[in-house]
């Protein structure tokens, strides 16, 4: 006796969750801070996005990474609703240093302060400090030249840190 | 220090059955009710099934009145099942509303916002199916009509009370979330001098119903697992609840007297100027009545709750 389509369909879906489930986690726990609880709420919701989206026979080539864009985009609705107030501050890494930010309450700082950037600024710093990819990487996913992305860099870093620098004041993280 | 950055395996399994439930689901609901069906048909089916649940269930209470047995549970599983099929309807309806709106969001004739808007319709539709599908199941195990009470019993060990309210959780707290996003759109509104204080006032006073009605949402859930933990004996618990629903009525009212009285300043000066009835200004003061009132009962509600409380507690 064979399948049903329906059968199929859920019997792919549940591939695709097996297969993406490890590496959507880590990429949502790196922006999620310290906490565990939303790490696991993002994850739930952003699969549950997708059901709907399978069930209405959209099916995207790249599963992964539209379960990372749908993520990103509940990941910035999130720290956008959240009050710096309720931030863990820290001493986040200087941003000049260039490499990704390891620890996690600075990583949710820096990810509350990258929702309030624009998306291209966002995705930029994104790419460099939560991924860690390189400028030379980024330059070439992009299309532009790597002085280009140093540039660009060095202008959305500055406006990052316009965002974080009086909430880390506030805290006594900085005089 | 770094974060786990591993998945809990508890977490992965639940989340898969849900996916997978999820799934199933949907895949009923479009062979019960067909994806190419026509919008008036269904508009029809409703009707007549929505009359059907009604004599269904006012022959359910007659029977319920004369004598419990078996074909009164078969009424009540009827009727269970009548009210899962035009939830079902009307999320299929839906379904394809949505769809169709997000085609619409793509060629830029329709905004996020409003897409998001009918995504939370959705999500609130989905939730109603969900909890139809438990009380049709709860229904079907007990003969009874479903026992939402926070000191009912499990049935066959399950615990239909949380469930339902569980389900019920997600679309207050989706649409919470829009109003939050709405309510920073209304803030910049305000801000530039194009919305005035008292309608901001009153969205902010939308917001905070809904904070409150997740929050008690919340309470219960924490009072339900009390009661079954044997923390709380059934009338605590009970009278918990109640005592819960009466300071969010009071809450609620005293949000709605506030609005009122800016409202009410207004039209007091409208009124002045020949602008506003004498019959309009006294409209007002009519529901500034009813909404004191409202408060007063609810405060009058909580003290006999907690005289009942204290005498439970000396018991």
């Amino acid at each position: 006796m064979g399948t049903s389509p329906d059968d199929r369909g859920i019997a792919d879906l549940l591939v695709m969750y097996r297969e993406t489930i490890g590496p959507l986690y880590k990429f949502i726990s790196c922006r999620a801070g310290r906490s565990r609880q939303l790490a696991e709420d993002i994850t739930q919701e952003t699969y549950l996005r997708a059901v709907r989206e399978w069930q209405r026979g959209r099916r995207p080539d790249n599963p992964l990474a539209w379960l990372r864009t749908v993520a990103r985009n509940l990941l910035v609705n999130h720290y956008r609703r959240k009050r710096p107030e309720s931030l863990e501050p820290t001493d986040v890494p200087d941003l000049a240093d260039g490499g990704p930010v390891d620890d996690p309450d600075a990583a949710a700082l820096v990810y509350w302060g990258l929702s309030r950037l624009g998306s291209r600024k966002r995705a930029l710093l994104e790419s460099f400090y939560i991924d860690g990819k390189s400028t030379k990487t980024i330059a070439s996913e992009l299309g532009v030249t790597q002085r280009a992305i140093e540039g660009r860099l060095r202008r959305a870093r500055q406006a990052l840190k316009d965002r974080l620098t009086p909430i880390m004041r506030n805290h006594g993280v900085i005089s | 220090m770094k974060v786990n950055q591993t998945p809990d395996p508890k977490f992965v399994k639940q989340l898969e059955w849900e996916l997978e439930s999820t799934m199933r689901r949907q895949r009923s609901l479009n062979g019960t009710s067909g994806a190419m069906r026509l919008l008036r048909p269904r508009v029809g089916t409703t009707i007549a099934l929505v009359v059907a649940s009604m004599l269904v269930g006012g022959a359910g209470t007659h029977a319920m009145t004369h004598r419990v047995d078996k074909q009164a549970a078969a009424l009540y599983v009827a009727r269970a099942e009548a009210l899962l099929e035009i939830a079902r309807v009307q999320f299929d309806h839906l379904s394809q509303e949505l769809a169709q709106m997000q085609a619409r969001v793509q060629q830029g004739l329709v905004s996020e916002r409003d897409a998001r808007h009918m995504e939370a319709q959705f999500v609130q539709v989905e939730s109603e199916v969900s909890a139809r599908e438990l009380e049709l199941a709860e229904t079907t195990a007990t003969g009874k009509e479903p026992n939402d009470a926070l000191s009912a019993p499990l049935v066959d060990g399950r615990d239909f009370v949380t469930e339902r309210l569980a389900v019920r959780r997600r679309p207050i707290q989706m649409r919470l979330d829009l109003m939050h996003e709405e309510l920073q759109h209304h803030q910049q509104l305000a801000d530039g001098g194009l919305e005035s204080a008292a309608d901001l006032k009153g969205f902010g006073a939308a917001v905070a119903g809904d904070e409150a009605e997740l929050e008690n949402l919340d309470r219960r859930i924490g009072l339900r697992a009390s009661f079954l933990s044997g923390e709380l004996s059934a009338t605590d618990v009970e009278l918990k609840d109640m005592r819960f629903g009466a300071v969010a009525d009071r809450e609620r009212a005293l949000r709605q007297l506030d609005i009122l009285s800016e409202q009410r300043k207004r039209i007091a000066m409208l009124h002045q100027r020949g602008e506003v009835t004498d019959s309009e200004l006294r409209g007002y003061d009519t529901q500034m009545r009813t909404v004191e009132a409202q408060v007063e009962l609810a405060e009058l509600e909580l003290r006999i709750i907690d005289r009942k409380l204290e005498s439970a507690s000396d018991e």
